[in-house]
């Protein structure tokens, strides 16, 4: 049976079985969005292309398989770009699918004409300019098997509009054939038994599990290890929630905004079993001083990581869950490590988090987070944003469920935590999703509000509003002497009233006994809800480790909150009209 | 692969690329400076392009290095005329072109002897050159690269 262009790419995704497609329309790809009614997954209509890429980006994250977006050429496809390389930074698999101009305006700088497949090398895993309608399916096929497959990744299909319409004979192929794409997965066995020799023999050991553990879904086989040779596991920032935060052996996570007795437990370990990570800078602070006295195993699945940022005493290329489950019954019997857990657990008695009390003047970004965290009692999908708000939601929330906390690491990408909680939510619309956002990052995306009105999305929004960049802030008080540089976001928007013009019931919260009220009014509003959260300016992260530090300097929590937040003036008066609870009847 | 190399502040010193006796498959032979760049992670790096089939490091290998150079060089006189076709033969080069003026050569071999010939010629001035890079193929009967198409060299 003949098909044109546009009929096979809504047959491949339902050989795929896509569900649901993020994607705004244009000229070039009007052929496509022709059959849309015809495709069996659902198409969301976003609000601005980045959005699209994020939605299906958290997806893919929540989901563990391919998401997908689309958009038209030119600045439609250049739009997506932000959202490709976060995907692509985060090793996120997504389906990218915009068309192009057609085949004989390609060059010709033609109206919204971009030389979108150009550009996007560098930030896909792969990607295709489909010139001929024959080459479609197969292309498709190879997409999706290339962003899923070893370590995923975001891949790009370009299609031109006269390759749309031009018809051929549909045939999905079986299986692909990319002889030089054959990813290790099983792991050699000598490294396998040379690690578990290792881990036997260690008196300080320490698991540092990245977001491959998720990617494989081998958090079962995580905590076995884990419990067999009493490892203490700490989680890089995207690995969080592959091993329960509430379990004993975890230390949650490192690095730059992790916890002192994490870092120090890096620091002073005598074996880091690095498990799906990479070793990157925010999570091991200066590499050279990394870690001094341990030997290091590392199991990835890609070997370019390897060696790449960290020596390795032991390397392992493979799947994180088939290599697991080889090394568990390899080891026998582990060395004595009480010592070494009662040496982590003074340090957590020495730095514990920062103490909030219930009546303080003005409401801190942790006491948020932590009312999130009682209000959901941990059962939740936490998708952050980026900035502060980011390693406190990290820091405060406890994630024992995998995939439950969802956020932008590598790319730090503002303006990615309201489009995926809408992807999230798509992928569990079971979960209570709630996005939290800074006041910067909210307003980068927060046109999406109306996908969630429009296709009934029920995502909880937490604007952290601190009226500030306040990473940016924080960096300007601690290594610029505190000259304030385009900062400070005081002023417009009023988030109740933004919200509310969405149709979407809002609250805002200016002292610590409305955290819960207001968090639950939001929960038990079917709908998608938004609160506004006034917090104080001038708080900031804490434990740090300064770039260009080893994690052994990592700067502590201070005990308590003082009076004292940053000198900042007005952080007691609430910014915006006095409303309480401004909830839409509807 | 240019973009990858540029990305990651790889340092190429020479990149040629052609055919192969296999149809389909494309041959990039690449010279890295492997003082500035580490030639492990330039390896790894390239794995991650889908369609690159094979990456071979040849720095330690027994090697046939060619590469051709055109060279158009001043000759105003006979006597300099005579001096270049001198050099010319030396070094088992061709004159390919001949004007009022000026003398075209034509050099193949291992890089050295390019830059050998390229210093005996500079007196005499060169108004143009263009060298095509290395090309380097391992010697013996085993092909080097065996199920694989792509030639990294890396010069230390």
């Amino acid at each position: 049976m003949k098909l044109n262009g546009s009929q096979i790419v809504g047959r491949c995704l339902q050989e795929e079985g896509v569900e649901v497609i993020f994607g705004l329309p244009g000229g070039a790809i009007m052929p496509l969005y022709d059959h849309m009614d015809k495709f069996p997954a659902r198409h969301v209509l976003v609000r601005h292309e980045q959005g699209a890429a994020h939605m299906a980006d958290g997806y893919a994250r929540v989901k563990r398989n391919v998401g997908v977006c689309m958009g038209t050429s030119g600045p439609g496809a250049t739009n997506l770009v932000t959202g490709i390389l976060n995907a692509h930074m985060d090793s996120s698999p997504v389906v990218a699918i915009t068309a192009n101009v057609a085949t004989s305006f390609i060059g010709s700088d033609a109206f919204q004409e971009a030389d979108i497949n150009g550009i996007t090398i560098p930030v896909t895993k792969q990607n295709y300019l489909v010139r001929h309608v024959k080459d479609l399916a197969r292309s498709m096929k190879e997409a999706f098997y290339i962003a899923r497959t070893g370590r995923p990744g975001p891949v790009h299909i370009d299609i031109p509009k006269d390759v749309l319409v031009a018809e051929t004979d549909f045939h999905y192929p079986d299986k692909v054939e990319l002889p030089g794409f054959q990813p290790s997965l099983e792991g050699n066995m000598v490294q396998v038994r040379k690690a578990a020799r290792l881990i036997e023999q260690a008196e300080r050991p320490v698991i540092l599990s990245g977001q491959g553990t998720l990617i494989s879904g081998a958090s079962a086989e995580l905590k076995a290890l884990a419990e067999k040779a009493t490892l203490p596991v700490i989680t890089t920032l995207l690995g969080i929630s592959a091993f329960p935060e509430t379990h004993p052996l975890s230390l949650q996570f490192p690095g730059m905004h992790g916890w002192v007795w994490a870092n120090y437990a890096i620091h002073h370990s005598d074996l880091v079993i690095g498990i799906g990570n990479r070793f990157d800078d925010r999570c091991c602070g200066k590499y050279s001083a990394f870690a001094p006295d341990a030997k290091i195993i590392h199991i990835d699945i890609d070997p370019a990581e390897i060696g790449k940022n960290i020596r390795t005493d032991v390397p392992i290329v493979g799947d994180v869950k088939r290599v697991l489950q080889k090394l568990v019954p390899e080891i026998g019997k582990c060395a004595d490590k009480r010592a070494w857990l009662r040496q982590i657990d003074e340090w957590r008695q020495k730095y514990p988090p920062k103490k909030y009390p219930d009546n303080t003047p003005v409401v801190y970004q942790p006491q948020v987070i932590s009312a999130l965290y009682q209000a959901t009692r941990g059962d939740a999908i936490i998708v952050a944003d980026v900035g502060q708000h980011q390693m406190f939601a990290a820091q405060h929330y406890l994630y024992d469920e995998p995939n439950s906390f969802i956020t932008s690491g590598g790319l730090g990408t503002m303006g990615f935590s309201l489009p995926a909680s809408i992807g999230a939510w798509f992928a569990r619309p079971d979960k209570t999703v709630w996005c939290v956002a800074g006041d910067g990052s909210f307003q980068m995306t927060m046109q999406e509000l109306a996908v969630m009105v429009v296709e009934k999305v029920p995502v909880k929004v937490a604007v952290i509003n601190n009226a500030s960049l306040g990473m940016v802030r924080q960096w300007q008080e601690l290594f610029y002497a505190g000259n304030y540089q385009a900062v400070d976001l005081t002023g417009p928007p009023d988030y109740v009233k933004l919200a509310q013009a969405y149709g979407i019931p809002a609250w805002r919260v200016t002292k610590p006994h409305e955290l819960q009220p207001a968090i639950g009014a939001a929960m038990a509003y079917p709908g998608p809800a938004l609160i506004d959260f006034q917090v104080a300016k001038g708080e900031n992260v804490l434990p740090m480790v300064v770039p260009g530090t080893a994690l052994s300097e990592v700067i502590p929590d201070e005990a308590y909150v003082g009076g004292d937040d940053g000198g900042w003036p007005g952080d007691a008066q609430p910014r915006g009209e006095p409303v309480q609870a401004a909830g839409l009847r509807h | 692969m240019v973009s990858l190399f540029r990305q990651r502040g790889f340092a190429i010193d020479s990149l040629t690329i052609g055919r192969t006796h296999e149809p389909h498959i494309m041959r990039l032979t690449m010279v890295v400076d492997g003082s500035k760049t580490a030639v492990e992670q330039v390896v790894k790096q390239l794995y991650k392009v889908i369609e690159v089939r094979k990456v071979s490091d040849l720095t330690d290998d027994q090697t046939v290095e060619r590469e051709l150079a055109l060279i158009k060089v001043t000759s105003k006189n006979a006597t300099m005329r005579a001096e270049i076709m001198q050099i010319t033969d030396i070094y088992r080069a061709r004159i390919v072109d001949v004007a009022m003026g000026s003398l075209t050569i034509e050099v193949t071999g291992p890089t050295d002897k390019i830059e050998s010939i390229i210093g005996l010629l500079k007196p005499y001035g060169i108004k143009e050159m263009v060298r095509t890079g290395l090309v380097v193929m391992t010697r013996g009967a085993m092909a080097g690269l065996e199920r694989g198409r792509e030639a990294i060299r890396a010069v230390s």
